[in-house]
């Protein structure tokens, strides 16, 4: 048996093993990789908060923020969540937690605000309230929120009818929302899109948090100007709170910035396995191409 | 408390990475339990966050009696399990496909049209987006380059897939060719980003165990 063929079957177990050292290493010893590269999009998505933030006609409506992913890719939304919840507080915007899509959703937004809200003097019900979750068809929640946010959602997770909750004063329609931040593991943008955000009087502004997988196909509607910005994955996570930590909104960066070193190095990892796969593969095929011709020459 | 959860997602998150050196029950075990802590928990917030609130209540609480006529209407679904029965079933099935599909158009068409539309309807030098206030990165030069891109891009990949006609004429099929290949980079883009999400996922459960059971990362 050749190195090449070899290294072609190389027991995945090891591969595993590699890949969790890789990963592992830089978490325990401090590697430094320099501060985030911001880019456009993370940066439009910040502008964007900004913005309806020193807006004297934004800045007392209600914010919606879809928490649609479970706790499976916490890594990624749930990093994205936090960063992005942190520079709402800091901005005083009132907000909404929502899920239409994973019940976890509703619980995780509520575990986050939480454990934000004293840092930042939040008050459940005064700042923000948890509609949270909605099962049935997500278009026509969606379409009900349009004409009718209390009388879609009802109560909130507590029991008590929005009517009563101090946040929810004065918040009937879309037209009170103003903007909805949507951060997901499974395509529920196009419901957003579709039935909500371009409904009322003038667009509501949308910033989308995505996990990376999704992130491709999300590109076409940061240019058509269908979402204001987008995070991509983790990294995403990590140039956001890179901008919460510059602006002073927080006092440290967070998870994602401390995972970089790992998700560079693991990167490098699969890009050298992908590599010497390839030379092994074409090797391989070359001394299997070579080896036939001399079998025939000799007879 | 805290010890106890902690301890137990650490436990739940080796049995199912136990996967990775062979299978095995454990792993069979905790599958089986997060599958099943799933379903649980999708029919319990189901009820205490919207079929409570929105029709037990009003219906035993609030004098809206009428709420009760939902209750037959939804359990006409089930009938599909009854050979004698299945023709009820298909009505309100019926209903819920009409209402789908048309619903369907209309995301279709909100969507997919100003997609359409920022896509064709732009210049190719100096596009409008170009003056936008993010686009602080962009320069004449890119934007440009970046809309002739565009442009070849969509009409090489276009062209791979018309299987009308033989593609005999060497443009015809060199532009093909060319949107093949394009294809595989867009493909391979999406893989990318694919791994970064698995690694994200594998960094968040090792963080945990590192940090928060094991208290070895910062």
């Amino acid at each position: 048996m050749t190195i090449w063929s070899r290294l072609q079957n190389v027991d995945s177990r090891l591969l595993y093993l590699l890949l969790a050292l890789v990963v592992a290493v830089p978490l325990v010893v401090s590697i430094p990789v320099g501060k985030a590269i911001v880019l456009p999009q993370s940066h439009a998505f910040y502008n964007t908060i900004e913005r309806i933030a020193d807006d004297p006609a934004e800045n007392n409506k209600l914010a919606v923020f879809s928490f649609n992913f479970s706790s499976s890719t916490s890594a990624e939304n749930l990093t994205q969540a936090e960063t992005v919840m942190r520079h709402l507080m800091a901005k005083h915007l009132k907000f909404a937690i929502f899920a239409f899509s994973d019940p976890q959703g509703r619980e995780l937004g509520d575990q986050l605000a939480t454990k934000l809200a004293p840092e930042y003097g939040y008050q459940y019900g005064r700042d923000y309230v948890n509609w949270g979750y909605k099962t049935g068809d997500p278009a026509l929640n969606l379409k009900a929120l349009v004409r009718d946010i209390p009388g879609t959602i009802g109560k909130d997770v507590n029991g008590t009818a929005l009517a009563d909750i101090p946040a929810m004063k004065g918040i009937r329609t879309v037209e009170d929302v103003s903007m909805v931040v949507e951060v997901t593991s499974v395509s529920s943008l196009e419901y957003w899109i579709g039935y909500f955000t371009a409904a009322g009087e003038t667009r509501v502004p949308l910033v989308y948090g995505c996990t990376a997988v999704m992130a491709p196909e999300a590109f076409p509607y940061l240019k058509s100007g269908q979402i204001s910005g987008l995070l991509v994955g983790l990294k995403g996570a990590g140039e956001y709170e890179s901008l919460v930590k510059d602006a002073g909104y927080a006092k440290d960066t967070g998870f994602a910035s401390r995972a970089s070193a790992s998700l560079s190095l693991a990167h490098f990892l699969i890009l050298f396995l992908i590599v010497m796969g390839n030379i092994a593969m074409f090797m391989s095929r070359r001394q299997g191409a070579a080896a036939p011709r001399s079998v025939g020459g000799a007879r | 408390m805290d010890t106890a959860v902690i301890w137990i997602g650490a436990i739940c998150t080796l049995g199912l990475y136990s996967i990775l050196y062979r299978e095995n029950k454990v792993f069979r075990f905790f599958e089986h339990l997060f599958i099943g802590l799933g379903a649980g928990y999708l029919v319990l917030l189901t009820w205490t966050d919207t079929l409570k609130p929105r029709w037990w209540d009003p219906m035993a609480a609030e004098g809206q009696w009428w709420w009760a006529a939902a209750l037959p209407v939804g359990l006409v679904f089930y009938t599909v399990y009854s050979r004698r029965h299945a023709w009820m079933s298909r009505l309100i099935f019926g209903l819920f496909f009409g209402l789908t599909a048309g619903q369907a158009f209309q995301r279709y068409a909100a969507v997919q049209f100003p997609l359409i539309r920022s896509a064709i309807d732009v210049p190719l030098v100096n596009p409008p987006e170009l003056h936008a206030p993010d686009a602080y990165w962009m320069t004449l030069y890119s934007a440009t380059i970046n809309n002739i891109l565009f442009l070849v891009i969509v009409t090489s990949v276009m062209s791979y897939f018309f299987f009308s006609y033989e593609q005999k004429n060497r443009l015809v099929s060199g532009t093909s060719k060319l949107g093949r290949y394009l294809l595989m980079f867009a493909f391979g883009a999406i893989f990318g980003s694919t791994i970064m999400a698995r690694l994200s996922l594998l960094i968040g459960r090792m963080y945990f165990l590192l940090h928060d059971w094991l208290h070895l990362a910062s």
